[in-house]
């Protein structure tokens, strides 16, 4: 699986991440000027609600995968 | 280019160019499906919907961005300090979310057929531009499938075996990347994200805006 990555908004160095620790609330550091980059505090209620929306559809279409087979 | 056909006489038989055709095209049916789905999740996910403007809206997600500056000391006996500051900006949520398309990527069609009849077709070719005529000659064969005599009993949760008639589909679906439109959505969000340069005197708490603030000491 091909690494993710970001350029830094500081110094434009790839900040490599994971986009599911991001989702958790990891912030991720620049390894060359140390900026830390993060969904803000507030901001994670948002993302959890649109998590869980998301894992519904996918046991809705499991559910629905089951009982067609 | 405008093509001709002259078939002369009759076949029985299934054509097996219509069978590997319905093939096709319930995988085609197939793909539309996921994507339709997939849509639906992103829109139900990553959008709320505004009844009154019929609108769907984008969900934005705070990022922080939080960088050590060092502060100069006002006078020459005190020494300098770093200072965190959190920058604040937002993106749409679906730039992050991790989407991927399901997608029907190979399809395998094994089959048995034994041959009841067939024909030639000519085809005559007109190029529209050229005008220059070409005769091709097609040949259909029909027949009916059937089982080989080496064919092995099927479990019933076989996920490549249809029955016991000698036809085998074998179908692999997997994540293929997002659509090139909603790349290239994302592509612009991304390369819009760049910081904002404040133009009042750096490294004091007074010249920060709403996208900017101390965090710690």
């Amino acid at each position: 699986m091909q690494e993710q990555s970001i350029p830094c908004p500081v110094c434009q160095t790839k900040i490599p991440f994971d986009v599911h620790a991001l989702l958790r609330g990891v912030a991720f550091t620049c390894p060359s000027c140390f900026a830390s980059i993060g969904i803000a505090q507030e901001a994670l209620p948002t993302v959890n609600d649109a998590m869980q929306k998301l894992e519904e559809l996918k046991k809705n279409i499991h559910s629905a995968k089951k009982s067609s087979s | 280019m405008e093509e001709t056909t002259n078939e002369s006489y009759s076949y029985s038989g299934l054509d097996i160019r219509d069978f590997v055709k319905v093939s096709l095209v319930s995988i085609a049916k197939a793909q539309h499906a996921l994507s339709v789905e997939q849509t639906r999740a992103m829109l139900e996910t990553c959008f709320e919907y505004d009844k009154t403007t019929k609108v769907h809206k984008p969900i934005m997600l705070t990022m922080a961005l939080t960088r050590a500056l060092v502060v100069p000391a006002d006078s020459p006996n005190a020494l300098s300090t770093v200072q965190h500051f959190t920058s604040y900006f937002a993106i749409p949520l679906i730039t992050i979310m991790p989407f991927n398309s399901l997608g029907i990527d190979v399809l395998n069609l094994d089959f048995n057929m034994e041959v009841t009849s067939q024909s030639t077709t000519t085809v005559n070719y007109a190029h529209t531009f050229t005008q220059k005529q070409e005769t091709n000659c097609r040949v259909n064969l029909f027949g009916k499938i059937v089982t080989p005599p080496n064919t092995k009993s099927i479990t019933p949760n076989s996920a490549d075996t249809f029955g016991n008639s000698g036809l085998k589909i074998h179908i692999e679906a997997h994540a293929i990347p997002l659509t090139k439109g909603l790349l290239s959505i994302i592509d612009i969000y991304s390369n819009t994200l760049d910081p904002v340069t404040v133009n009042t005197p750096p490294l004091s708490e007074t010249d920060t805006d709403v996208q900017i603030s101390p965090k710690t000491t």
